[in-house]
């Protein structure tokens, strides 16, 4: 399914998308374990048993 | 031949900024879905109210409280039974709602009242009742025992309720209190999901102005950006998934592991529902788009 100026009409929330994929991907693979290692001490010395 | 002008597409000067405000609107369409759920998680009585008295976390919460009965009395002697009687469901329930309001007052406000205190009388009363516990004490010692038999209690009801370190609470709340207002930063954490909606309203005006009288084009920006942000709000909660917070949470706590499990559960759903309602009015405004100029 076309838009008007001939491009697929689902090219535009992909592409818009792209950026945001590339830097969530990009912060996942990073800092994804130390984000979780944090978490997990954060929730160990917040909660109680 | 006004009409022919109208009917042509948009330069490519008006397409490039249009593009850029609908990757920012994206952005803003994402602040403003997630900051509208991070509050709803933090400041909201009903939904936290709702998920502590649910039946799973009831249940588990009365017995955590019968066990911590059992051990005071295998420490003081006294009937189990009849002590662990007088802490009512209803009573435990009430307390729940008093803890909820009193730690989600303080994320919507700043301010951090003090913590409520579970009512012990009826369990004292039934302790004073209790002649078999009573007989095998010294006279001075009833009253002294009895209080603190009911302090052990109110600390096991406490503790069943709060399952958080609330001294850090209260330590982090008077240390970030003495560097921020924080009546001000918790009005200002209010107002985000509001200012993320007007910077929407101010990003979209923008990208009608950019298509100038071919005000259906702009449907494909707007569109585009809405079904966008219901793309990503689908793969940051992957993501967010994919760090194990439940798992992490019932090695902490179980307790809390069955209250976090209601609560992502309503929360996870409104969000799967606001990314499909985005995805979809997106889809529906770019199809509406096409529509503005005839075929070629």
């Amino acid at each position: 399914m076309k838009n008007n100026d001939g491009r697929h009409i689902w090219l535009t929330p992909v592409l818009l998308s792209v950026p945001f994929i590339l830097g969530l991907g990009w912060a996942a693979l990073k800092y994804g374990k130390t984000l979780q290692n944090l978490i997990h001490v954060a929730i160990k010395l917040v909660v109680t048993k | 031949m006004k009409q022919k002008n109208e009917k042509r597409l948009p330069s490519l000067a008006a397409r490039i900024p249009a593009a850029f405000c609908a990757f920012l609107l994206t952005a803003c369409l994402l602040a403003a879905a997630f900051s509208l759920i991070g509050l709803q998680a933090m400041t909201s009585v009903d939904l936290h109210t709702g998920v502590a008295l649910s039946e799973d976390s009831m249940n588990l919460q009365m017995k955590r409280i019968r066990e911590g009965i059992q051990n005071l009395a295998e420490r003081y002697g006294f009937d189990a039974e009849n002590a662990a009687g007088a802490v009512s469901r209803e009573s435990v329930e009430d307390f729940d709602r008093e803890v909820v309001r009193w730690w989600t007052g303080f994320a919507g406000t700043g301010r951090l009242d003090s913590e409520p205190v579970y009512d012990t009388a009826p369990a004292e009363e039934a302790l004073r009742k209790d002649e078999k516990f009573i007989s095998g004490l010294e006279e001075m010692m009833v009253k002294s025992t009895v209080e603190e038999i009911s302090g052990g209690i109110r600390e096991t009801v406490r503790k069943s309720a709060v399952l958080f370190r609330d001294l850090l609470l209260e330590t982090g709340a008077r240390l970030a209190g003495t560097r921020i207002n924080l009546p001000q930063a918790a009005e200002l954490l209010q107002k985000i999901p509001l200012l993320a909606g007007v910077g929407c309203l101010v990003l979209s005006g923008c990208i009608a102005l950019l298509m100038s009288r071919r005000i259906l084009t702009a449907g494909q920006y707007l569109g585009g950006a809405m079904a966008a942000a219901g793309l990503l709000t689908i793969l940051i909660l992957l993501l967010l998934s994919a760090l194990n917070l439940r798992g992490m949470i019932a090695e902490a706590s179980q307790a809390l592991e069955a209250q976090y499990a209601g609560l992502s559960g309503i929360l996870r759903w409104e969000m799967i529902g606001g990314a499909a309602l985005m995805l979809a009015a997106g889809c529906g405004l770019m199809l509406l788009a096409r529509k503005e100029y005839p075929k070629a």
